[in-house]
């Protein structure tokens, strides 16, 4: 083998969301059955009535950082409408 | 009696102040009052319990009141309790309201009597007697005097299991903490009845059973009887073995997040096998952690064992997840002294990452490898109003992680130290590992200075730099005539290659210059005539460290190891030679609470010359013997011997050689009567060693080994590791140099 | 040597016992009058007083942990004394200076990176001095400490952002960022994290959060050093460093924090 470098620690970070459970968000649901459902938010906005960003990222052994975004709009009265997502092929947790 | 009051007047006050009387009162002045009222009063002054005795009197309209008031204690003496400590009777009686300085009241006190017999009782003193006695003082005082006869713990005269068929009852007495007087009971009085041990007990009992396939095990009843004198105790436990089951089958129920056959894998317990609980709850601890990483730190798994009349079992895991978590927030308490970025760059846990169970445990170990804490603890609070986070909280204890050994240090080897060298692997906090030193002894005069930054990129690549300079007598420490300047200037640096291991590497460039004394020893004066007394050298070094210690200082459990090759460069040095050592340390702890371990450690080194330069230069020596070596013998003293000058009538020397080999192994106990033990350690030991030179026809010879046992103790202080020890040398010969009681302050262990 | 019984002393002797050795600064004399006319008259006349003057005894001489104990047993038994302002008041510093470290007071070592230990307390032992008594005369030097430890506390959530900077973790960053803004906005750590949050919303892509903060960062600091002269937004900071080996050969001396 090669002779060992530095040794650098995988780094995760953010919100492990996959299709199946995508799948389960319907309109019309409030935005706290849609926390409840994709858990909390990552990265909370700081003023309400915006759309929730669910990130994901991870990076192996100090290399690139591989991202996953999935945000959640919400209508006027603050419930979900629909979503836009990039989904990795596969979001490990470390 | 109706009228209205116009003023109230207290008499017979003593120390209770007027104002807490008129709070009490519920008559004021202005009031009307009749007798109803006034035994109203009476009432609630009473129930303030300041009072013996109330009297109401009337002067015209004026209300008149004559009190008496409770003694009040000035002083509570207890005599005779042994096994219940002072403090702590003293801290039932002011929880009963008893103390100095309160008011006297006897139901209290009988009640006080009461309680203190039931604590006794409950030790297994059943003859214990309580007498409390009321002094009356001047001034409406009293004092109280406790004398408590404690009489003994009742021994235990049988015990006696009923229903056993499969384990004798032999077998189940042995397992129990109780036990009938035997010889060693007069220091473990283990012969004492004691209820909680008793419960202890009976759970030993049942876990063996059940850990036995024995899963219908139940105890039917036990008895305490007490003899008549009631000092001994006979107990009687009756139980029911029911049959031996087989397991049938193992199925796995629930959300398993991860593959059904990756969880199998951890199953232990196996179709065909006995039913085992100790293996069922394992199983479910294994699968919780493996969830654990998955970020299920709140999973939950129960296997339950489901009893068929053919004596075989169906054993379910049922795996309930729960919710993934992540965490929040990664707060540290108690860092007053260090740096946050020294503690947060050893987690492997990140804040907003899923909640690992397994890197938050090896971020804990981490934080007590690094030596600055005596004490690391870890909670996992879940964040209220959000079911899937929480917060990941360590706690430390600051502990000196360096050594300030000022004015005044000894060791054996160089006398005493004046002067000050401070090394601390904290510097202020900030982690960096900065030594600054400057020794006078009579042996060695050295000034240095070294600076290591642990963590100069984020995954851990270290960077240092040292210089020093330092002229070494060792004439002075009785080792051979001549003295050694060395100036040094060096770069080091390393990197982790996993979780536990490290590379590092170093590149220096150093001064040596003897300066020989009237009558050296041969050998030197050979090694001057043929190379010179002045010589530059470059030296390449590297080594592979593995540390799973748990704890920085004091450790008791896991290995750290070091393997490390140090070349003078050809070509550009004086002298070519190199240096192996290989060094390790492993601790076993023997009791789960880590107060009992076992410790080894084993040290090998090995120097040879290459290309121009024959052997190992002589200042260039391995020496063995003395503190941290092979304690029993003086400093150096060990292994082959210089040949005298002609003229120099003394005997010869030591001269140390270029094969070192050395061992320990401690058995480490606690210290009895003290309490904190985390800064201090003492061990039995066995020190072996020597020093070996086949140039010089000193073979390695195992026969030539040293041996020694004695005693250690080391303790962490302000100023830096202080520890001594007394060895007896076991197959010393003359001509040895033997030392009994040997110490050393402010060398870092 | 025969212990003879303590000669009962009148309540007045042991009060003015301790007045005099107040007044001398001999704090641990007036300490231990105070303590044994505690004992001896609990309820007495000079008892409140007593109780007052030994939180000033014990903090003279330096037993901070004493004189917190005694502030908080003053402000249960006499809540409606006039002089409780100062009890609350002493409770509050003696907090402030349990944990300031030996090191800290004679080299500069930054303090704000460290646990700031019982000074959390005293913030809440001054707060609710200023709640009772916002014109009591300690009023102006507790809100002046409490504006120093919220500074404090907000410098070290941005040493916490920084070190995950460094460490490549974003959301960890962005969220630290985020709490100094949520929760410190009146301290001026408050621009740093702004200008912080603005790039780690760019680095993770998500632009709509990270324009919410630049307009937030130009609203309250049109000035800061993050906008060039055409007030467009430019500052690298959290550039990822090389954590190559190759890094040893930097000896920029600077090169770290």
């Amino acid at each position: 083998c090669s002779f060992p470098g530095v040794y650098k620690i995988n780094v995760q970070q953010g919100s492990i969301i996959d299709h199946e459970t995508l799948e389960q968000l319907k309109p019309g649901m409030t935005r706290r059955q849609v926390h409840y459902l994709l858990g909390t938010p990552s990265t909370p906005s700081t003023f309400d009535h915006q759309e929730d960003a669910y990130v994901y990222t991870f990076q192996k052994a100090g290399g690139d950082i591989k991202r996953q975004i999935i945000t959640v709009y919400y209508g006027p009265d603050d419930t979900y409408t629909h979503h836009a997502s990039a989904l990795l092929n596969e979001t490990p947790a470390y | 009696v109706d009228f209205t009051v116009s003023d109230i007047r207290i008499e017979g006050l003593q120390r209770v102040s007027a104002g807490s009387v008129f709070s009490a009162l519920p008559v004021s002045v202005g009031d009307r009052v009749d007798t109803f009222k006034i035994n109203d009063a009476m009432q609630s002054l009473f129930k303030t319990g300041l009072f013996t005795d109330i009297e109401m009197g009337r002067d015209q309209n004026v209300l008149i009141l004559t009190v008496a008031e409770r003694p009040s204690v000035t002083k509570i003496e207890i005599e005779g309790n042994k096994a219940i400590e002072t403090d702590d009777l003293l801290d039932g009686l002011t929880a009963a309201g008893l103390s100095e300085g309160q008011v006297f009241k006897r139901l209290t006190l009988e009640k006080l009597e009461l309680e203190i017999l039931r604590s006794y009782v409950a030790q297994g003193r059943y003859n214990a007697s309580i007498e409390a006695s009321v002094e009356e003082l001047p001034r409406n005082r009293v004092a109280i005097k406790i004398d408590i006869d404690e009489g003994d713990i009742a021994s235990i005269l049988h015990i006696n299991v009923v229903g056993n068929e499969v384990f004798s009852d032999e077998e189940l007495t042995d397992l129990m903490e109780l036990k009938t007087p035997g010889f060693w009971s007069f220091i473990f009085n283990d012969d004492k009845y004691a209820k909680e041990k008793l419960s202890g007990d009976l759970e030993r009992i049942r876990s063996y059973y059940l850990d036995r396939g024995y899963l219908k095990f139940s105890i039917e009843s036990t008895q305490v009887s007490i003899s008549p004198e009631k000092d001994a105790v006979f107990i009687t436990l009756n139980v029911k073995e029911g049959p031996l089951f087989t397991v049938k089958d193992v199925k796995l129920k629930g959300d398993l997040i991860v593959t059904e056959e990756e969880l199998r894998k951890l199953i232990l317990l196996q179709p065909g096998e006995h039913f085992s609980r100790v293996k069922l709850t394992t199983t479910s601890d294994i699968m919780a952690k493996r969830l654990g990483k998955e970020g299920y730190t709140f999973a939950n798994i129960s296997g339950i064992p489901e009893a068929h009349e053919d004596n075989s079992t169906t054993v379910t895991f049922f795996v309930d997840p729960g919710r993934r978590t992540y965490v929040r927030r990664i707060n540290f308490r108690g860092n007053v002294g260090t740096s946050d970025e020294v503690l947060r760059q050893e987690m492997r846990q990140m804040e907003g990452a899923v909640a690992s169970t397994d890197l938050i445990e090896m971020s804990k170990s981490r934080l007590e490898r690094l030596g600055f804490f005596k004490d690391v603890s870890v909670e996992t609070p879940a964040v209220p109003g959000y079911p899937d986070l929480i917060d990941v909280n360590y706690t430390v204890e600051e502990q000196p992680s360096g050594s300030l050994s000022a004015s005044l240090g000894y060791s054996q080897g160089g006398g005493f130290i004046i002067g000050t060298s401070i090394s601390e692997n904290n510097f202020f906090g900030s982690g960096r590992r900065v030594s600054f030193g400057m020794n006078f002894s009579e042996s060695v005069k050295s000034a240095s200075f070294s600076y290591l930054n642990p963590y100069f990129t984020v995954d851990g690549v270290s960077r240092g730099f040292s210089v020093s300079a330092r002229q070494t007598d060792y004439e002075e420490q009785d080792i051979s005539d001549f003295t050694l300047d060395t100036l040094s200037a060096g770069m080091t640096f390393g990197y982790p290659i996993n979780n536990y291991s490290r590379l590092n590497f170093g590149v220096s460039a150093n001064n040596s210059k003897i300066k020989i004394g009237e009558r050296p020893a041969l050998e030197i004066s050979n090694f001057i005539a043929e190379n010179g007394d002045d010589f530059d050298m470059f030296s390449v070094s590297g080594s592979w460290t593995r540390n799973t210690l748990n704890r920085g200082v004091l450790p008791t459990k896991g290995m750290s190891q070091s393997l490390s090759l140090e070349v003078m460069l050809p070509g550009v040095s004086d002298l070519e030679f190199y240096k192996l050592n290989y060094r390790n340390n492993l601790y076993v702890p023997i009791d789960n609470l880590h107060k009992w371990a076992l410790h080894f450690r084993g040290e090998l080194g090995y120097g040879d010359g290459y290309g121009s330069t024959d052997s190992l230069p002589f200042f260039e020596h391995y020496y063995a013997g003395g503190f941290g070596s092979v304690r029993g013998w003086e400093s150096s003293s060990l292994g082959p011997r210089s040949t005298p000058h002609v003229d120099d009538v003394g005997e010869a020397e030591p001269f140390g050689g270029n094969i070192m080999m050395e061992g320990t192994a401690a058995f480490i106990f606690p210290m009895p009567f003290v309490k904190d033990q985390r800064s201090m350690r003492s061990s039995l030991f066995i020190d072996a060693g020597n020093v070996f030179d086949p140039d010089r026809n000193y073979d390695l010879d195992f026969a030539e080994i040293r041996y020694s046992v004695g005693i250690g103790f080391s303790w962490i202080t302000a100023i830096g590791p202080l520890a001594f020890s007394i060895a007896k040398p076991l197959n010393d010969e003359d001509g040895d140099e033997t030392q009994v009681f040997q110490f050393s302050l402010g060398q870092p262990l | 040597c025969a212990t003879t019984e303590e000669i009962e002393r009148s309540e007045k002797e042991y009060y003015d016992n301790a007045r005099k050795a107040l007044k001398s600064g001999n704090f641990l004399e007036a300490t231990r009058e105070l303590e044994s006319l505690e004992s001896r008259y609990p309820f007495g006349r000079y008892a409140e007083q007593a109780q007052l003057d030994l939180i000033y005894a014990r903090y003279g001489s330096l037993d901070l942990e004493g004189s917190r104990a005694a502030a908080d047993r003053f402000i249960r038994l006499h809540p409606s004394s006039e002089n409780v302002d100062y009890a609350y008041y002493i409770r509050g510093i003696a907090s402030y200076n349990m944990d300031i470290g030996l090191a800290a007071q004679w080299f500069p070592i930054d303090e704000t990176s460290r646990d700031p230990g019982e000074m959390r307390r005293a913030f809440s032992d001054f707060s609710a001095l200023l709640q009772r008594f916002p014109d009591s005369e300690y009023a102006p030097d507790a809100r002046s400490r409490m504006v120093y430890i919220r500074n404090r506390l907000a410098d070290y959530e941005l040493h916490v952002t920084k070190y995950y900077i460094r460490r490549e973790a974003y959301i960890a960053a962005v969220n630290r960022a985020k709490y100094i803004v949520d929760h410190f906005s009146d301290t001026p750590a408050t621009e740093q994290a702004l200008i912080l949050m603005v790039e780690l919303y760019q680095q993770l892509e998500l632009p709509d959060k990270a324009d919410d903060a630049l307009v937030v960062l130009a609203a309250n600091y049109p000035e800061s050093e993050a906008f060039d002269a055409n007030m467009k937004f430019n500052s690298n900071r959290v550039a990822r460093q090389n954590r190559g080996l190759s890094e040893l050969f930097n000896f920029s001396l600077f090169s770290e924090d």
